[in-house]
Parts: structure tokens; sequence; C-alpha cells
């Protein structure tokens, strides 16, 4: 008992909500996989089939075949870890900046995050791209990087500073008691307690780079420098939607997502954090 | 635990910075696009692409190698937009002083684009071109002027045609063309069966549905043109004000789908595609897709139906023109990819992939345009009977009323919320504005 | 908090002062470095647009036109509908979001056998981009083939297809449906996350005393989670607020303006005015109104007090 934390609901209405949020989760993406095993006749057919009633691989191989999507795949994945990665590592800094001292400028600085996410992208994509295209950076994955990590700073950073605040502060003032440098007793003791804040706000950030589509539009014209959004965004065409390409590239680009989520939920799982918190 | 981790963050990081790496060196391969032409050795050109799909990317891509080898000093990038994000990308790119060398565009933006000087005239090369002579007079009187200069050089041509869903039509016992509007609005009543939720007509409703509608009232009206001599919208007149409301009641009465008041391009094909409707105003490009969609048997195309005083007033374009960009290093070797895409076999070859009909004379010959769904289309093309019922591309606002104001009005009066004497003034006063203003600066057209 | 922070270091010398001074500053350097690099110019150009007569179609033609942008953003008859449109499109899709992302994050508080495997699929919904979800939910909510209403057809709740895109008033449900199904697993993964770090020795305490599940709850679990909850909902907000790609793909705001919110509004005229003054007049104005929501919220949840921002 005692080894659980407490915040949670009587068992069986956990058990129903769990079942929901699942049910609720689900049912999008079963429809996403229905689709992409039907042929097209069967999706435009008079009838709608819940299952496929001519179950087809097909499409998955036209996916394949038709557009270069492993290359879309590297492509986002570069974007996304890089951008991901620079935002997390500024993020931690700046987060603990704010969290834990009292300094002048401290609004002024909070307010220029938080004044960057209050315009809406259009109007930012024509001055980008005057300054871009001075910087040769058009239609490149330079371009998406620099603004997918300027796009998700502000939001990552000052999420990071509400995690450094709900961690004691009183266990890294025992590390530098015990003659820690203030680095290392963040290293050491601070981050690792946080490490569930940390790994969401880098989820976060590389599902905003991920997920992108309208920069990803706007900025990339090549083949070869076109992100996993913006290839599945290539199946609506003038006059037609691939509905089967489009869902089974769809079910194909969850895949990494689908793995990164394995590999790293198991960070936000209690025992490491309690660990840290006793010790 | 501590160090475990750190190990995963820094070996990920360092697989970040690798794979960055190698994706850098791809990007400075492209990059020299625009330059490193001075030099006048290797000389690289852009090509952006507004409709891409498989089939068409796969065929423009080979015409550019086809191009490549016989001017090895030239290589061609091929690049693409979606067509719904086209528009605001060449406006962007051309504010921007980037836009690719080669641009295919469509003749909504074609007047803006080169009103903004985003776009150069071609007139020059034009008035050179040896082929000029051989163009068919639909593609010489195209809409590819500004100011009288030519700004672009046609595809091929597209003209509104009724794909009809023959097997409804002969469940109900109709023939299987439809001759006059009178007919069509029958048969939309007919074909209407609520409770298989099948419907007469795939409506438009959404973004540049007007255009539609303005085809039937400038039929209804007789007239050549969205304003009458004096320029004011021929929507002022009682018959155009009665000729609105008729192809509107097509909605209003149940006739098409009830979800098809929000319907752009890509839905009103898929409604006609599932079996939601069994009539669709669509042009030739439409037959592919339909092909690849739909069982063969089941559908057919028909030319628009006549107006009373015998005519068909039909829109016709081409689909996207080559347009040569204000800001390329390469006016010649542009050319040189524009007139050879544009080439009587290239021409050929690419009207057949695409089902549009080409824009020489002599390539209407060919047999492929004779036969099966798109011989409906030569036909009317050929037809003298024929008045081009097209929106006014001058205005350089027009994609604005399309795209949105009559939009929201027309929605406005198919929800009830605003009665038809308002919409239709107040479209009608819209566009006269903007037609008098055009007047006052363009005295002689 | 930092009051305490910083007594604690007072022994340490002068000089090592005077750099804790900067430290913050120092700390929050490259963060602040890339924002500003990136945004700087882009915002400080559209401030000056909000005042021209900027149109992409007439380079000719851009001119200082003063508040003539802002005349007409006040003057179009559409605005007051979409205001509204806003208003309910943030509060339902936020408060929902939340909700629905607490309740998931609580009953995920406690391990279960593959509870491993279900947040990996119960977060996915985040993993997807937000065009594909409305490709796929507008697919579902379609009166033709659409899942929904073959389900509810099945269920005899209805006993005929609903065209639920196209109907006047309600149309923006289904987008705000499909919002809310994107947005759950984010609230759920923040919260969670910040769920774990509270001391669970807290709830023993309150075992000890007697305090039910839902006193806990109150007394305990939000309190100190409190600076998560403000921030990401603070950000949340002004994120909603801001986005409008749903509503484009689903509805593409119609019928009649009925779905659309001030950005997918403008974003739509934009599109084909191609008006940059205007829309940057939009984005003036959107600025001012966060401006004062922010302040209002911050104060309201007593934030400064709470959190030492």
């Amino acid at each position: 008992m005692a080894n659980f934390l407490r915040a949670r609901f009587p068992g069986w209405i956990r058990f129903a909500v769990l079942l929901l949020f699942l049910a609720a989760a689900l049912l999008p993406f079963y429809w996403l996989f229905v689709t992409s095993l039907k042929d097209r006749q069967e999706i435009y057919g008079d009838v709608l089939t819940l299952w496929p009633a001519n179950l087809t691989w097909n499409n998955y191989i036209e996916t394949f075949r038709t557009s270069d999507f492993l290359g879309y795949f590297k492509n986002s994945l570069i974007v996304s870890l890089s951008s991901g990665l620079l935002v997390l590592i500024v993020s931690i800094f700046g987060g603990y900046a704010l969290a834990r001292y009292r300094f002048r400028g401290k609004g002024v600085i909070l307010l220029i995050f938080l004044t960057t996410q209050m315009v809406p992208v259009m109007i930012l994509l024509v001055p980008l791209f005057i300054v871009f295209g001075k910087l040769a950076l058009l239609n490149t994955l330079g371009a998406l990087i620099i603004t997918y990590t300027a796009l998700n700073i502000p939001f990552c950073l000052i999420t990071m500073s509400g995690f450094f605040q709900q961690t004691p502060v009183a266990l890294e003032e025992a590390a530098m008691i015990d003659g820690c440098s203030r680095l290392s007793t963040v290293a050491r003791i601070t981050l690792p307690i946080m490490l569930p804040g940390l790994v969401a706000t880098f989820v976060f950030a590389f599902m905003g780079a991920w997920n992108d589509l309208f920069f990803g539009v706007m900025f990339t014209t090549s083949e070869h420098v076109k992100t996993v959004p913006v290839g599945l965004n290539g199946f609506v065409q003038k006059f037609d939607v691939n509905w089967g390409e489009m869902s089974a590239g769809g079910m194909v680009s969850l895949i990494p997502v689908a793995i990164l989520f394995a590999l790293i939920q198991r960070y936000i799982v209690s025992g490491l954090s309690q660990g840290a918190v006793k010790g | 635990m501590k160090r475990k981790w750190l190990l995963g963050m820094s070996v990920l990081l360092l697989m970040t910075v690798l794979l960055a790496a190698c994706g850098g060196n791809k990007e400075n391969e492209t990059n020299g696009a625009n330059e490193g032409a001075a030099s006048g050795e290797k000389v690289k050109l852009t090509y952006l692409d507004p409709i891409p799909s498989p089939e068409r990317t796969a065929f423009m891509q080979d015409m550019i190698k086809k191009f490549e080898a016989e001017n090895p000093n030239i290589t061609v990038e091929y690049m693409s937009v979606p067509w719904d994000e086209a528009n605001k990308k060449w406006m962007t790119m051309g504010a921007a002083g980037i836009l690719p060398d080669v641009i295919s565009i469509d003749d909504t933006s074609l007047a803006g684009m080169a009103s903004a000087g985003y776009i150069q005239s071609l007139q020059p090369f034009y008035d050179k071109w040896d082929q000029v002579g051989n163009l068919t007079e639909a593609a010489k009187q195209a809409r590819n002027k500004f100011k009288d200069e030519v700004y672009a050089i046609p595809d091929a041509f597209l003209l509104q045609g009724l794909f009809i869903r023959t097997d409804w039509f002969k469940e109900k016992g109709l023939p299987e063309s439809i001759d006059t509007w009178e007919n069509y609005f029958d048969y939309a009543k007919q074909l209407t069966d609520d409770s298989k939720g099948q419907y007469g007509i795939s409506f438009r409703g959404g973004a540049n549905g007007i255009i539609r509608a303005m085809e039937y009232v400038m039929a209804a009206t007789h007239s050549d043109s969205w304003f009458d001599a004096d320029g004011k919208s021929i929507l002022y007149k009682p018959e155009g004000k009665e000729a609105f409301k008729r192809f509107y009641d097509l909605y209003l009465n149940g006739n098409s789908p009830e979800e098809s008041i929000n319907w752009g391009f890509n839905e009103m094909v898929q409604g006609f595609m599932t079996g939601q409707a069994g009539i669709l105003n669509q042009t030739p490009e439409v037959i592919a897709v339909a092909q690849k969609n739909m069982q063969e048997g089941t559908w057919n195309v028909v030319p628009m139906p006549k107006a009373d005083d015998g005519k068909r007033y039909i829109f016709w374009g081409f689909t996207a023109a080559y347009a040569m960009s204000s800001n390329t290093k390469h006016e010649g070797e542009a050319w040189k990819l524009i007139s050879f895409m544009s080439s009587p076999e290239n021409n050929l070859a690419y009207s057949k992939a695409n089902t549009s009909i080409p824009i020489y004379a002599e390539n209407l010959k060919d047999p492929f345009f004779s036969e099966g769904p798109i011989a409906g289309y030569a036909g009317s093309m050929a037809d003298s009977n024929i008045v081009f019922a097209g929106p006014p591309s001058y205005l350089t606002r027009l994609g604005e009323f399309t795209g949105t104001y009559s939009v929201q009005e027309t929605q406005l009066y198919l929800t009830g919320s605003q009665d038809l004497d308002t919409t239709v003034k107040n479209l009608a006063d819209w566009l006269t504005t903007e037609q008098t203003a055009y007047l006052k600066d363009n005295p002689k057209s | 908090m930092s009051a305490a922070n910083l007594s604690a270091n007072r022994q340490s010398g002068k000089r090592k002062k005077l750099f804790r001074r900067f430290e913050p500053y120092l700390l929050l350097l490259p963060a602040l470095l890339i924002v500003v690099a990136f945004f700087a110019y882009p915002l400080g150009s559209s401030l000056r647009l909000a005042f021209m007569h900027y149109v992409l179609f007439e380079p000719q033609n851009i001119k200082f036109s003063g508040l003539d942008n802002f005349k007409s953003l006040l003057s179009d008859s559409v605005m007051p509908k979409v205001l509204l449109n806003s208003a309910l499109w943030i509060v339902s899709v936020v408060s929902l979001q939340f909700v629905l992302g607490f309740a998931l994050a609580v009953a995920l508080n406690k391990p279960f056998r593959g509870k491993g495997a279900y947040q990996a699929v119960v977060f996915l919904p985040w993993a997807v981009s937000a065009f594909l979800i409305g490709m796929i939910f507008k697919w579902m909510f379609s009166q033709r083939n659409g899942l929904i209403n073959e389900l509810l057809m099945n269920l005899g709740i209805i006993h005929k297809p609903v065209a639920f895109l196209a109907l006047s008033g309600t149309s923006i449900i289904p987008v705000i449906i499909a919002m809310i199904w994107y947005g759950v697993p984010f609230f759920g993964i923040m919260i969670l996350a910040a769920l774990q770090s509270v001391p669970h020795e807290m709830y023993e305490a309150a075992d000890i005393d007697g305090a039910g599940r839902v006193r806990q709850l109150f007394q305990i679990t939000i309190p100190y989670i409190k600076p998560t909850i403000v921030l990401t909902l603070l950000l949340r907000v002004i994120w909603v607020f801001n986005s409008a790609d749903l509503i484009y793909i689903m509805t593409g705001g119609g019928p009649a303006n009925s779905s659309d919110n001030l950005p997918s509004y403008m974003f739509n005229k934009i599109g084909y005015s191609t008006d940059f003054g205007q829309a940057s007049a939009l984005g003036v104005f959107m600025l001012v109104v966060l401006t004062l929501y922010t302040i209002f919220f911050l104060r309201i949840t007593k934030f400064r007090e709470a959190g030492d921002l």
C-alpha cells in the first residue's frame, strides 16, 4: 500500500476510466488502420465495412513505391531529434534560472517568451521567408530545425521552470552544504528527480517538430527535404484524396513515435522519481 | 540509474549531431541552385509544380530528364507544392524574391502575380517562338495575358463537363445525356432519393462554388460576362436573380447532399465517387481519378447543357501555364525549358497523361481525344456555339471574392440566415465595385 | 523558496556573489538568443505592417495607412460571430482537455500490469500530425461512409446519416471533439509527470489523519502540482486560441463561418486576399487580448506568490 502514490480513484472506477480512455484513443486509429487495408473500390463503395472485405496490403506497398517515405522519415527524425534536444538543453538552463533565482527583468523575460506564442504563425511567414531566403536556408532541414527550436523553447522553458519549482529546493541545499557545486548538484540531484518532467518536455518539443505541417510545406519544396506530414499532405491531390495510401502512410508514421513512447515512457513511471525523493 | 540516463542522453545527442551533419551535406548540394550561375558553364534551373501526384510527378521528372539529355549544360530540379497551398507559396516566394526559375501557375493567380511583378512577360520570347502559328484558337485567346502581354504558355486546356452515374440514369429510365438546363434541374430532382442517401447534384458550397453558379446565371441571361455593358453585375437583373435562386434551390430543395454546403473541389469529386451524387460538374482531369476509383460502366462524361438560345456557356482555361519568375538569372535557359515542355510532341504526351485538351490543333486529331469520356470535352470544344463563361480573372481581388466573400454570403443564404435579396445584392455590389474600379484604371477594355 | 536558497549561500565570497547576480541571465542567455534572433525581425515587421497597406499582390502600393487595418477589422460584420466562436472554442477545448487529461493522469498514477503498453497507446494521439487528425475526423464524421454515423445508426440512436460538419451552429462540435482527442495526452503526460514528484509521505500523513481520497486530491495533490497546472493551462489557452488547422481542414470554417475561430477566419481570408497588413493588425489585436489574459490569469491564480515568478 505505502508503495503507491495515493492520488487515485477507487479500483473499479479507475478500471472503467482507463478502459474508456483506451477505447476513445483507439477508435480513430482503428479507422485509420482499417482504411489502410481497403482497396479503392471498397473505400468509395456504397456500403461501409467495419473490417475490410478484401483485405489488401497494397496501400503500404504503393506508399513506399510511389513516394520516398523512408526519406521523409529520416528528415523528420533529424529535425525532431535535433530541435527536441536543443530545446531541452536550453530549457533546463533557462527553466532553472526562472525557478530558482530572483532577479531584475524576470517579468520582462517571461513576457518576451509568452509574446512569441501569442501571434498567429501566419503573419511570421513572409518575414521569415525573406530572412531564410537571404541566409540561403530555405529548402533545407536547417530552416526547420531553427524554426521548431525557436517556436518550442518558450513553452518548454516555462514548463520546465514549473517542474523545477515543485522539486524541493531543500535537497539541493543539503547537497551544496555537503560541498557539491551548483552544477553538479542540479545534475546529480535535481534532474534525476524531475526526470519525468524532462521526458515530458522533450516529448513536447519532439512532437511539436514532428507534427508540423505549415512550416514544412512553406519552407521545403524539394523531395529530399520533405518531412512526414508534408509527405502525407501530398496524398491530398487536386481532385483526389488517396485515402488508402494516406492511411497506410499515417500508420507507418506512427511507428517511430510509438517506439519512442515505449522507450521513454518508463521514465514517467513512479519508481524512479520516488526513490530519488526518498534518498 | 543516473549514469545510465546520462549515457543514454549523450548517445542520443551524438546521434542527432551525426544525423544532422549528414543532412547538412545534402542541403548544400541543392543550395547551389541559384548561385554558381555567373560562371556560365553549368546552369541549374528550378521548376515548381503545383499539381503533384505520383503519376504526374513521374511524368514531369521524365520530361525533365529528356530536357537535360538534350541540354547537357543545364540541370533542372523538380520541386512541388500541394495544390491547396500553391497560391500561398507562390505569393510568399514572390514577395521574398526567391521564386523558382520556372513555375506552373493557374489563371486565377496569373493576373495577381504578373501585376505584382513576380513573374515576367514572355512576350519577347513568344514573338520569336516558331510554334505560335500551330496553336489552337483557344490557346491563343487564353487568359495568359496581363496588360496585353503574354506572361505564360498554357500547358493544356480544361473545360467543364458533366460526369454522370450512368447506372443511376438507367435505373430511373433517363436518357444518358443532359441536353438542356431544364433537363439538368429535372434529372437532379429525379435522381434524388433521400432515404438511400443519394442525391442529384454534387454541389459545391465552399470555395469557388460561385463560379459554377455564375456559369448558369450567364447561360440563363445569355450573357458572355459577369457584367453587362455598363459594368454592372448581371445579378442585378431580375432574370439573373431568378437564375441564382434556381441554382441554389438545388441545395435548398435537397437535391444535393446536406454536407455539400462546405464542399470544395476535392469533396465534390469524392461525393460523386462515393455514390452520394449522380451528377458532377467537373473538368477532364477528373477522368483519370474516376477511372482509378470507380467501376467501369457506372459513369460517363457528357457535354454541358445548352441554354435556351442553343449555346453552351462553358468555362474553360488552362490547368497551370508555364511562367518565368522575375528573379531568374537564366532567362534564356528558362525559356528553353518552357518551350521544350510546350513542344507539340511533349504537349501531346502531357495532355494524354493529364487527360486534358492539348494546345496544338494538330494534337487534337490524335484518336485519344475522340474516344471515351474525353470525347465529350473535345466535342464541345469543337462546337462553334460555345460561349466562354469564365470569371473576370483580370480583377486582382477575384480570388478573395470566389474564395471567401461569396462563400460567406451564399452559405448564409443556404443556412437560412440571410434572404435572397440581400445575398444577391451583396454579391452584385461587391463585384460591381471592383469592376468599376477596374474600368476606371483600364478604360479601353 | 529562492529566498531560502539565497540565504543558504550567504557564506560564499563577494566575487562569487557578483557572479551569482549574473548567473540567471547567463543561464537564460542561450534560450533568449535563439528566441529573440528568430522572432525579433518577424514580430517587429508585423507590428509595422499592422499600420500599413501591405497586400502581396500590390508590391508597388505599400504605404502607411494608420489605423485603417484596425478599422476594417472592427467593421467586419463577421467579427462578433467569430469572436464568440473563439471563446466557445477555447473554453470547451481547454477545460475538457484539462479535466480529461487530469483524470487520465490520476488513473495512471499507480502501477498496474501492462501499464507501459497502455501508456504508449493512450498517449499516441499526440503523435499524429494535426493534418492527419483533421483528415481522419473529417472522414469519420462525414455523412456518407462516415464511421460515426454508422455506429450511431447501429446503436439505433439515429435513423438517417447526419451531416455533422454542415450543420449551421453546431459544425464546430466535431472539430472540438477532434481537438480534445488530440490534446488529452498532452495534459495527461504533463500532469502525470508532475504527480510523480509528489512525495508519497504526504499521503501517508493524510491517511493517518483519516483524510478521504477526494480531500487528498484537493488538499495535497492539486496544491502540490499547482505550478505545473497553472503554467500548462496558461500556455495551453494561448496555444489553443492560436490553433486553426483542425478547423481549416475539417469544415473550412463553414457553413457561413459558424465554425470559424479568429485565426482560422483570418487564415482563410488572407490566403485569398494576401492582405498581410490586415493579418498583422489581427496579430496585434490577439497579442493585446492574450497579454491581458495572461496578466489576469496570473493574478487570479495568485501565481506570483505561489510560484515566485
